[in-house]
């Protein structure tokens, strides 16, 4: 077949026509290599009541953070942010070049899937993609508050997912990368320029499990709690365990010993002895119940993942510090919880009752029985006085004037 | 002075005689000997040229690794009338673990080393504590750790091993002991009911006699080669007796104790 000469330059011509057109429209989109985002460590911070420091891993988020999200999702300016210290808000301060009005800077957060693939946004082929901040951003410093529990969710928009359900749902730890983007186009549009990625988060709500097999002894002022770990519930990234008591009202007389006795059978001679229940139930604590509103009925801890045993002598105040004393013969309802690296803490085991009771301890049976000891290293020797001194000086003189004779030799 | 020099040479010429003479023999007797071996060698001893004791550094003091059983003898205070250690702690001996450094200021030959030597040690005993009213014994812990220092005059007799090749350095110590101690429970500074705290320093004296096996004895030169990279003349493994009395003469604590120590031992 054979094409005519002027039928073949037409389509020359038509067909050189269409293939500029597209050159032009691409002339209009803005240079994409100017835009950027670059997101510093010192840009992201989980702002929190109380600061996690660096070796309590501050960039991971708990159940806590979860349970103490900002539901109004003040904005890092707004003073109630800063001041209000019940809250948990992520804040993320990326540094913008080369954005205009026309773009969106958005934050995706993904588990497995890479986010700047406009498909894994859509919907994903390899994991999640959801997105938590979409605006067109006005300055190169924009401050972003994303509400932890969002994050936590794992749920895009429309899911539901803003309820304290969500801080119960992990079962895992999940390892998640957070993108900020400038985009051109809403969530389709290709990003513009070079995107930040941060992936030093994690999400770890999943309590551990509680300890089991709890038994009491009752010391001087302080309850010794002992308790059991299934070798499947020895997890490593256990931290330590926490106490929680009540002390029972007065006349509450506790197991079969009366008050003022160890629980249990008798009093027992102080060996540890399962005690399945209190004659006088508790009213606060309860067997599986969460901690988060008992808190002012810390009253101990032990550190270490291998603690099987620790004591309760004072109960912790909301800053840490001691507070009130467990009292001599008054009954006390105490129960274990398993915590983490990050803080996530178990429900409370089984509660026991005991009373603290007193002892004699080495020291006071030695004075007791007239033993003239003691006073404080300041106080030794009582009675020699400046013999001792005397002592060392001529110790001393002795040792110069050796060592100048050896010279002399 | 000529005259001086041809006198003596003199004198001196049939001794020279004498000495080539008996050369000759020696020499000739070494050819007879060994008439088939080719020609006489020069004879080779096979005693050192050189005293080892030219190879060694010097040796300024002495250095003591230290342990042994140990219980204080805090229940003789009351002349049987209370045991409160023995009914706490029980009947068994602590571990007392500690060092001693000493100053060899003074080198008597053919007899020894005489000066002052300084030493720690530590140890603790732990029991659970009795409830008050005799029922029994809490799970509450109730400890004490003691921590005897004693500055003490050190004379090793090392003519034995020097000048008869027998390798045993018996040794003596005498001078005074410092023991600081501290009542615990529960992780705090006991306080007794009279409201006195569980802590304090007890003067006394104290006593060590033993024996120490010189270790370079039974590899000569391993010991020199010792000497020369380190500096540590000899090495011994030590047994003692030592006694102490540390209760500041009666006025306090009675941490002395009657006890044995071993350990290994270097100088310097």
């Amino acid at each position: 077949m054979r094409f005519p000469l002027p039928l073949l330059a037409l389509t020359l011509a038509l067909s050189s026509l269409l293939s500029t057109a597209p050159a032009q429209a691409q002339s209009t989109t803005p240079p994409t290599s100017n835009a950027s985002v670059v997101l510093p460590v010192s840009g992201f911070i989980i702002r929190r009541g109380k600061e996690r420091t660096s070796g309590e891993q501050p960039f991971w988020l708990n159940r806590e953070d979860c349970l103490k999200d900002d539901l109004e999702l003040l904005s890092p300016d707004d003073p109630r942010a800063t001041k209000d210290t019940s809250r948990t808000v992520i804040e993320v301060t990326p540094n913008l070049k080369g954005f205009n009005s026309t773009m969106n800077l958005e934050v995706w957060i993904g588990t497995s899937a890479n986010c700047t693939d406009s498909i894994e946004r859509r919907g994903g082929t390899t994991g999640r993609c959801w997105n938590v901040y979409s605006k067109a951003p006005t300055q190169s410093g924009v401050k972003i508050a994303i509400r932890p529990r969002q994050v936590i969710a794992q749920k895009v928009e429309g899911d539901s997912w803003d309820s304290e359900a969500t801080c119960d749902l992990g079962t895992d730890r999940v390892a998640i990368t957070m993108y900020l983007m400038l985009l051109k186009g809403g969530n389709d549009g290709d990003v513009l320029g070079t995107s930040a990625t941060w992936d030093k988060t994690l999400i770890d709500i999943a309590a551990p499990p509680a300890p089991t097999d709890i038994k009491v002894s009752p010391g001087d002022g302080r309850l010794f709690p002992d308790w059991f770990v299934a070798s499947a519930n020895d997890l490593e990234d256990t931290f330590g365990f926490r106490f929680y008591c009540e002390e029972l009202g007065a006349g509450n007389a506790v197991g079969q010993g009366g008050a003022g006795n160890f629980v249990g059978q008798g009093g027992g001679a102080g060996a540890p002895t399962a005690a399945t229940g209190c004659s006088s139930a508790p009213g606060v604590l309860f067997q599986d119940m969460r901690t988060d509103a008992i808190q002012a009925r810390r009253c101990g801890f032990a550190t270490g993942r291998a603690a099987r045993s620790g004591q309760a002598a004072y109960f912790v105040n909301e800053n840490g510090s001691q507070g009130e004393p467990l009292k001599n013969d008054a009954d006390y309802a105490i129960g274990v919880t398993t915590s983490d690296l990050v803080f996530n803490e178990s429900k409370l085991s089984s509660v026991v009752c005991a009373s603290p009771k007193e002892v004699t301890t080495f020291f006071e049976a030695y004075r007791d029985a007239g033993g003239k000891g003691g006073g404080a290293y300041c106080g030794y020797a009582p009675g020699l006085g400046s013999w001792h001194m005397l002592g060392l000086g001529l110790g001393a003189f002795g040792l110069v004037g050796l060592r100048r004779w050896r010279r002399a030799q | 002075m000529n005259r001086m020099f041809a006198r003596a040479r003199l004198r001196r010429l049939p001794f020279l005689f004498i000495a080539t003479g008996l050369a000759l023999l020696g020499g000739a007797n070494v050819a007879l000997a060994h008439e088939d071996d080719g020609p006489p060698q020069p004879r080779r001893s096979r005693a050192p040229t050189r005293d080892p004791a030219e190879y060694r550094s010097d040796q300024n003091g002495a250095f003591e690794f230290r342990l042994g059983p140990y219980r204080p003898r805090i229940d003789e205070e009351f002349g049987g009338g209370a045991t409160p250690f023995n009914d706490i702690f029980g009947d068994g001996q602590g571990v007392l673990v500690g060092f001693e450094v000493d100053w060899q200021v003074l080198h008597i030959p053919h007899f020894g080393s005489l000066g002052p030597g300084v030493g720690w040690q530590f140890t603790t005993f732990t029991g659970n504590a009795p409830f008050g009213d005799g029922s029994g014994t809490s799970q509450q812990p109730t400890s004490i750790w003691v921590m005897p220092a004693y500055a003490v005059a050190v004379l090793r007799i090392d003519a034995l091993a020097r000048d008869f090749d027998i390798p045993l350095v018996p040794y003596a110590k005498v001078g005074v002991a410092y023991t600081l101690y501290e009542a615990r429970d529960a992780g705090a500074t006991s306080v007794a009911s009279d409201g006195v705290r569980g802590s304090g320093a007890e003067l006394g004296y104290q006593m060590q006699g033993g024996a120490m096996l010189h270790l370079n004895f039974f590899a000569p030169q391993a010991g020199l080669d010792m000497d020369a990279a380190t500096g540590v003349n000899n090495a011994y493994l030590f047994w003692e007796w030592m006694y102490s009395d540390v209760s500041s003469f009666g006025r306090g604590m009675q941490l002395g104790a009657s006890t044995w120590m071993a350990g290994v031992a270097i100088e310097f």
